[in-house]
């Protein structure tokens, strides 16, 4: 192989010990029996390996992963659709009413949730907002004591199925 | 980049912070860092590492774990960086001749027979502008941060023969800009 050849690979995958040892082997035969080229390698390691070898690490500021923390907490608290919140806070609803009412009240919130479902289209927030503010009206028809509005910080991850099962 | 184990992107990906904090630390060295090599801004490499990371988080559902993560996220940053770098291309071609000036006072710093950190920082910074994106970035994620060929073409989503050759030109161009100012 003549000089040109072994330089392009000096140049790349021998510096960058991407070789096996058949070809590494070859180079460095060739490199023990050529000024030429041995001189070649060392400006190549002079000039394009070592002054990265010494390049500095940066580290991001804090703020970088608490901006990060909070766009995603930001996307997850809009993430849960309406009709989610409105299935927990029914079983919280229902949890707090006398057995006696279930059915009657089961077949007022189907009909309250069948128009929620509506406001699917909308933004995400005015969907929140809103299953909130139904919520808050139900509880408030049927007098109960609590589990009325829907406590983002207990209600997610409950769902009426469960409730009935 | 440190290993991350399959356990934590699995939860990550179901929306566990805490989870998706362990992938933080362990790729945002390398994130912001390739990041700060292409764009040259701490701001704007911030301004990557974030939109990196939402991409992260926001595809990981759709992650395969067959697929390597780390090349992934190698992947998902080059091309973050590059975008964030062509987008802002244009605005900076504004100031080139002041940044030509500070490069010409460095070359003269460069001669004197031991640099200060600070120095050797301008000059690689100042090796690498002698470089087009793409080699830079070849010899970013070989030289700092120690990729082999084929993780680099995988990250850059190209042959591991273009990898080679963007190499060798980049390090032609190293050789002949060190004849130069020599
Ligand atoms: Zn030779």
């Amino acid at each position: 192989m003549d000089c040109n050849k072994i330089q392009d690979l000096i140049l790349t995958d021998y510096i960058d010990n991407q070789m096996d040892e058949k070809q590494k082997n070859m180079i460095e035969t060739h490199l023990a029996q050529c000024i030429g080229c041995q001189e070649f390698t060392a400006l190549v390691k002079k000039t394009v390996v070592e002054p990265f070898i010494q390049a500095e690490r940066f580290v991001p500021s804090e703020n970088v992963w608490i901006e990060i923390k909070d766009n995603i907490m930001q996307e997850q608290s809009v993430k849960p659709g309406l009709w989610d919140a409105l299935t927990d806070g029914m079983s919280n609803l229902l949890r707090a009413w006398k057995p006696g009412l279930v059915f009657a009240s089961m077949a007022m919130l189907i009909l309250g949730a069948g128009l929620l479902r509506q406001y699917s289209i909308y933004d995400q927030e005015l969907k929140s907002a809103k299953a909130v503010e139904t919520m808050e009206y139900l509880s408030s028809v049927t007098q109960t004591q609590e589990g009325g509005a829907i406590d983002e910080s207990e209600g997610f991850g409950t769902t009426i199925e469960k409730y009935f099962l | 980049m440190q290993d991350i184990s399959a356990e934590i992107i699995q939860k990550a990906s179901e929306g566990d912070l805490p989870a998706f904090e362990n992938i933080y630390k362990a790729a945002s060295s390398f994130v912001f860092n390739v990041a700060f090599r292409v764009v040259h801004n701490r701001e704007e490499a911030e301004e990557v590492t974030q939109d990196v990371f939402m991409n992260v988080f926001r595809k990981l559902k759709d992650f395969r774990q067959q697929a390597s993560f780390k090349t992934w996220v190698y992947r998902i940053t080059v091309n973050c960086a590059i975008n964030h770098y062509r987008k802002t291309a244009e605005h900076k071609k504004r100031s080139v001749e002041f940044d030509e000036r500070i490069v010409s006072e460095k070359v003269f710093v460069k001669q004197e027979p031991a640099m200060t950190q600070e120095e050797h920082q301008g000059f690689i910074n100042e090796l690498l502008d002698n470089l087009n994106p793409d080699q830079r970035l070849c010899v970013v994620l070989r030289n700092i941060e120690g990729l082999s060929y084929q993780e680099i073409a995988d990250s850059l989503n190209i042959n591991i023969n273009t990898v080679r050759s963007r190499l060798k030109r980049a390090r032609e161009a190293l050789i002949n800009f060190n004849k130069v100012t020599k």
